[in-house]
């Protein structure tokens, strides 16, 4: 392997890993940490798996035939089946988006003290102006790296404690902790899963895949980002879990705000881990709301057969720019209505898992056609891990509705 | 006469029983050269039966194996598709097509590949596919495919891919697919009739995506692209 490519993979590595937190896991592994101490671990394990298993069959059918999730959702479902599932794909995605926005609004406001409403407008031009000007690479870098200073956290859990023996044995032994209804836990095991499975993930990675110009060749990249970099990433996930499961459980208090974030991380390391920790969070949520952003555009344009992507000009992919800049309007408009940003985040993530299959269970099918794949079809061993989860994502889409009645959102 | 006009029509038999409905059409390549891409494909058979979902996920072609429990789902599910020669077609009527043979007489589906000409099952693999021009810029997808049919001719054959709102209108069909056709109707050149039309002579190849040997500004696909481009877009600062 070229050196070159060696440090191509090695960034492409730490991008994942820095940019895989965005404001569904914060706010999901903190609010569980918090109420259910460790108990609910082994779902973000399940959903890293997940992630791991459909973003690597979504970057090979890219990289092999040049088809992004979009592409593949309209050949395998037809116009009309494929047009709900646009329609369904692009409304979570919007919610997604409102909530990253709507986070880096709040992030603002934490460093500044000005109300987060007074930032949505100008966190949601700033972020089409990324999109409108920065290259897909350079984008792609700076904030998925700059991310990865959210290891504080990390680093805090270990300083409060050192071992973390405690917190290990509660993860393997879960329980539903005290005052807990076992709806409750059964709604946050699915906001996780959808946290850690966000379809938007999965449409942007594809088509990133394209916009990065992908070829067979480039396979052991996809195996590199999926395999080191999403699990890493979801490590981080599991340190925020564990640092209000730390500071927050044992007292009983929940943790409903983005700022109770920074509390373990100011106990474990001070002020200076705090600052280290708002910068990481800013740019993990920014680059997350890039992500979505052009996920809207992604979806919308390989649905009409239209130009999209950062690799022309804008004049050149107009109506994807054009789907792009009415996604921000809307989720500004959206954020700007002082709806609850995290019941927004909530919303989004636990819908986001209950629309999983619609866009699954193509890129399976499409992964194991020769057709398309050539001889690089999936394993059977990867075909049974992937027929487990789409039973498993099944049975999330049928509980999610009455689970969301039953819990009233999880309060 | 357009794909869609096939897809989704009611058959019945020569004793007026219900067979099911169209959900693909297998068509083979073995006429007169067009262009590039070869022989104009015809059809060769009707794909119809009483299942109602994921027959285009495929696995009714024999390549396909997906992971052995979605294979086995739908393999039962589509155990009693037919596959309907189009000789055995005796009239076409308004979303019905009967047959001259009754259904005890039907081949059942997998399997009868006709022996010459490669055989493309239009649904499956040449519907809703992305169209790339010469430079491999995105062009649009394949909406729809227009036939031409005489009675008494032979079989329909393809003669050119049909794109954009004009065609997906009728694919998306009911009160939408209404709505999408008459805003077509009004933002067209006055001049123009019908959705923008690809003549099958400027395909050069069918894959994943299908390939084009012209230019894709010279389409009728990029009316849309080409208002946002200079209303919307240019107007922006930066868009070059």
């Amino acid at each position: 392997m070229k050196p070159k490519q060696v440090l191509e993979i090695f960034l492409g590595v730490l991008t994942a890993f820095g940019g895989f937190v965005d404001m569904g896991d914060l706010v999901a592994n903190a609010e569980t940490g918090a109420r259910f101490g460790m108990g609910l671990a082994w779902v973000v394990v399940v959903g890293v798996v997940g992630i791991v298993m459909y973003a690597e069959m979504a970057g090979r059918v890219a990289a092999v035939s040049g088809r992004p999730v979009f592409d593949v959702v309209r050949e395998r479902l037809g116009a009309r089946a494929a047009l709900v599932n646009l329609g369904a794909s692009f409304f979570i995605n919007l919610l997604t988006l409102t909530a990253e926005i709507a986070g880096l609004a709040i992030l603002i406001q934490l460093a500044s003290g000005l109300n987060y409403l007074a930032w949505v407008a100008p966190s949601g031009i700033v972020v089409w102006l990324v999109i409108w000007r920065v290259r897909f690479s350079t984008m792609e870098r700076v904030f998925g790296l700059t991310g990865l200073l959210m290891v504080v956290v990390a680093v805090a859990v270990w300083r409060l404690q050192p071992g973390l023996a405690g917190l290990t044995a509660d993860a393997l032994h879960p329980t539903v902790a005290h005052g807990e209804s076992l709806a409750t836990y059964a709604f946050f095991a699915i906001a996780l899963l959808g946290a850690a499975m966000t379809p938007y993930e999965v449409f942007f990675f594809s088509s990133g895949a394209v916009e990065d110009g992908w070829t067979p060749g480039d396979l052991n990249v996809n195996r590199a980002n999926v395999y080191l970099g999403f699990p890493l990433g979801g490590l981080l996930s599991l340190a925020l879990m564990a640092s209000t499961a730390l500071v927050f459980h044992p007292r009983g208090i929940s943790a409903e705000q983005l700022a109770q974030v920074t509390l373990p991380v100011g106990l474990g390391l001070g002020r200076i881990g705090v600052g280290l920790l708002l910068v990481g969070m800013f740019a993990a949520i920014f680059s997350a709301a890039l992500e979505t952003a052009l996920s809207a555009g992604y979806t919308v344009s390989q649905f009409f057969g239209w130009q999209w992507g950062k690799y022309v000009r804008p004049r050149e992919a107009a109506r994807f720019h054009l789907a792009v800049i009415i996604a921000v309007i809307g989720a500004v408009g959206l954020a700007l209505t002082t709806i609850d940003p995290i019941k927004v985040t909530e919303y989004s993530i636990v819908l986001s898992a209950a629309a999983l299959p619609l866009t699954y269970l193509p890129i399976l099918v499409v992964a194991n056609d020769p057709t398309y794949m050539g001889d690089k079809t999936n394993s059977r061993l990867l075909n049974a891990v992937a027929s487990v989860y789409l039973g498993l994502l099944l049975l999330v889409a049928l509980a999610t509705i009455p689970l969301m009645v039953v819990t009233k959102g999880g309060a | 006469m357009r794909l869609t006009d096939l897809l989704g029509c009611r058959v019945v038999d020569g004793t007026g029983a219900r067979v099911g409905r169209v959900h693909d059409v297998r068509m083979v390549q073995d006429g007169p050269p067009i262009g590039p891409f070869g022989a104009a494909p015809r059809v060769h058979a009707l794909i119809a039966g009483s299942p109602a979902v994921g027959v285009r996920l495929g696995f009714g072609r024999s390549d396909v194996h997906g992971p052995w429990v979605v294979d086995t789902v739908f393999r039962r599910l589509h155990r009693d598709l037919r596959v309907i020669p189009w000789d055995l077609v005796a009239a076409l009527q308004e979303g019905v097509i009967v047959l001259g043979a009754s259904d005890r007489q039907l081949p059942r589906a997998p399997g009868d590949r006709p022996p010459e000409g490669r055989v493309i099952e239009a649904g499956l693999e040449l519907l809703d596919r992305q169209m790339l021009d010469r430079e491999g810029r995105m062009a649009g997808n394949v909406d729809d495919l227009e036939l031409l049919w005489r009675s008494g001719e032979g079989p329909p054959r393809v003669t050119a891919i049909l794109a954009g709102p004009g065609a997906l209108a009728r694919r998306l069909g009911g009160r939408l697919g209404r709505a999408v056709a008459a805003a077509h109707e009004r933002l067209q050149d006055r001049d123009l009739e019908g959705p923008a039309r690809i003549d099958l002579g400027v395909v050069a190849a069918i894959g994943s995506d299908v390939r084009l040997t012209v230019d894709r500004d010279a389409l009728g696909t990029m009316r849309f692209e080409a208002w946002t481009r200079d209303r919307v877009i240019t107007r922006i600062p930066g868009s070059r």
